[in-house]
């Protein structure tokens, strides 16, 4: 979105556009993994609807992910592949972390807590700038929009 | 933390502890993890309730009536929005409660449309723990202890829903003195000078708060509203394009964009509006229906000019959008004929859908291009016809009240100028002109 008065801006594609972040999982330690809608065991590939990685909260070198139940272990090594689109230099990279945590929830779904192990810090560092610049426009822009003052 | 977290983190307890919590989101680990962390910062477990879609909160919310709503923008085919609308019906203490949105979706319209409401926040996941919670405390803390600035508003509100217009101005007035940038206080001055009339006034209050605040939603709309009841199209039309470039979400807001190009001759603009409504996957029906009204307007406009081939563009791009729209095909094929173009107007009679062959904008259309043809008898018979199946389209009644005088009957044109009125009044003009003595002639 613009400042100019040009009449292009009054109907911005742009503007329904949202990031998206898809993950990828492999479970280094019992080769299995998340991908694309399948569940794969070994060799063994399966689609299941609930076989996606949804990616939750950034936590100190780490984060929280939300995966099918049973993916993985307290303790196992797993390789996400994250690729963050919708932007417009879109970020792909591989990251390698360790479970520290698993709470099993209902609907056949964990919530896992992993710590990062290895990773690029230019990507890690990048993936994270996007949400926290895009909160800061979104700050920005809400407040604004609303005069009233930020919280 | 520093000093003054803690003592906010404090405040936050005292504030959360009594307080029903909904957290509605689709994903469950989301749901577990908000829980959580709220329970942390001093929610009670048995006040918070889990809801993984809108059917299910909007269920829940008449009989729990929820303090604090913390939910996803993308509830499947509702939104979260929509679930706001459904908390304020149920819960008329629902403006004191605290409604955040914490949400995937971070489009520009989103954000906007969420902005245009009287949401208290909006969080993109994924988040850091630390910041979700400080930005809960914050807009928790700042309900519960507004500033000076806020809390005068809200008085001059109350003033001004009681009608009490003078006080609340006053008020109003002081708070404008408690802001560097007192938007908002100039918003609602505006407000009570326009309920009283005084539009000069008004209008001078919603463009010094937007002197302040370039983007303030209320002033831009106030400002619009305004400048509509007066009747001011060029102001208007700039300011609605203005509010359409910064709160994109709304297909009304564009409808009326388009109007305005349309009451303002601002054809050129209609054309790169239509470009950039070609790349838009979410298009409603209603903004197809004005991106092809205003693309005809746009057409005649152009065949006024006597530049036909643009005009026939401009009808191709409508009829591509027109589908099934019997009325859209319905005005290009007329206004081809009355532009003598016969063979371009048969040629768009092609374009209606097989479906719509039964509807009147067909039939009516086809008669008056295919009618000149016929001979007067039974040129007249078959209109007739029409309008004996209820079809009352102003052209036929021109043929007819032309046909019944070129055959010597002007009795019969009479009869049918009163019924053309009394069923097409928006045409009356055009009928009695159709009398006079030599309109039959051609």
């Amino acid at each position: 979105m613009t400042d100019n008065d040009s009449p292009d801006d009054i109907i911005n594609p742009n503007d329904f556009k949202s990031i998206d972040v898809q993950v990828m999982m492999i479970n280094e330690t019992s080769h299995t993994g998340v991908m694309k809608g399948q569940r794969m065991f070994g060799e063994e590939q399966q689609k299941a609807a609930s076989a996606y990685v949804k990616f939750l909260e950034f936590i100190d070198k780490g984060m929280i992910i939300e995966v099918p139940h049973p993916s993985c272990g307290k303790g196992h090594t797993l390789c996400l592949d994250i690729q963050v689109c919708g932007i417009k230099n879109e970020i792909h990279f591989e990251v390698t972390a360790r479970v520290m945590e698993i709470e099993n929830l209902d609907e056949g779904r964990d919530r896992i807590k992993v710590t990062l192990l290895t990773y690029d810090e230019l990507f890690w560092n990048a993936f994270k700038s996007v949400f926290q610049n895009r909160q800061q426009e979104v700050t920005e822009f809400f407040f604004a929009a609303k005069g009233t003052e930020k919280p | 933390m520093t000093p003054a977290q803690d003592k906010n983190e404090a405040l936050f307890r005292k504030y959360i502890d009594p307080k029903k919590i909904m957290i509605t989101d689709p994903c469950m680990g989301m749901r577990a993890g908000l829980a959580k962390m709220l329970t942390d910062m001093g929610a009670r477990p048995g006040n918070i309730k889990l809801c993984r879609d809108y059917d299910t909160a909007d269920q829940l919310m008449p009989a729990f009536k929820p303090e604090i709503v913390l939910c996803e923008y993308d509830l499947g085919p509702r939104c979260g929005l929509d679930l706001l609308q459904a908390h304020r019906a149920a819960n008329p203490e629902s403006k004191k409660s605290l409604f955040i949105l914490i949400t995937s979706n971070s489009s520009q319209s989103a954000v906007a449309q969420a902005a245009e409401e009287d949401i208290d926040n909006y969080i993109l996941k994924p988040y850091t723990i630390d910041s979700l919670r400080t930005s809960i405390v914050r807009s928790a803390l700042m309900k519960d202890y507004p500033t000076p600035y806020q809390s005068s508003i809200d008085e001059g509100k109350t003033a001004l829903e009681s009608g009490d217009y003078d006080t609340a101005i006053a008020t109003f007035e002081k708070a404008m003195k408690l802001d560097p940038k007192p938007t908002l206080a100039c918003f609602y001055h505006g407000q009570a000078n326009l309920i009283k009339e005084l539009l000069d006034f008004a209008q001078s209050d919603y463009n010094k708060g937007l002197a302040y605040n370039r983007i303030h939603y209320k002033c831009l709309t106030g400002l619009f509203d305004l400048l509509m009841k007066r009747s001011m199209h060029e102001g208007a039309y700039d300011v609605v394009k203005r509010i359409a470039r910064y709160f994109p979400a709304n297909p009304q807001r564009l409808t009326t964009v388009l109007r305005l190009a349309v009451m303002t001759n601002s054809f050129e603009d209609i054309e790169r509006y239509y470009q950039i409504f070609t790349g838009i996957e979410t298009r409603n029906e209603e903004l197809i229906k004005y991106i092809c009204a205003a693309l005809v307007v746009c057409g005649k406009f152009y065949l006024r000019k006597e530049s036909k081939s643009r005009a026939l563009v401009l009808f191709d791009k409508a009829s591509m959008y027109a589908g099934e729209k019997p009325a859209i095909l319905r005005e290009i094929v007329i206004t081809l004929i009355a532009a003598n173009m016969q063979k371009e107007a048969s040629g768009f009679l092609k374009r209606f859908a097989s479906c719509t062959h039964e509807s009147p904008e067909f039939l009516a259309v086809r008669y008056v291009l295919q009618e000149s043809s016929m001979p007067e008898v039974e040129s007249i018979a078959e209109g007739e016809k029409l309008l004996s199946m209820g079809i009352h389209d102003a052209e036929i009644y021109k043929i007819l009240i032309k046909r019944c005088l070129q055959s010597g009957d002007p009795e019969k044109a009479q009869n049918l100028v009163r019924a053309a009125i009394a069923n097409c009044p928006n045409y009356e003009k055009d009928f009695e002109s159709a009398m006079k003595p030599d309109a039959g002639q051609g």
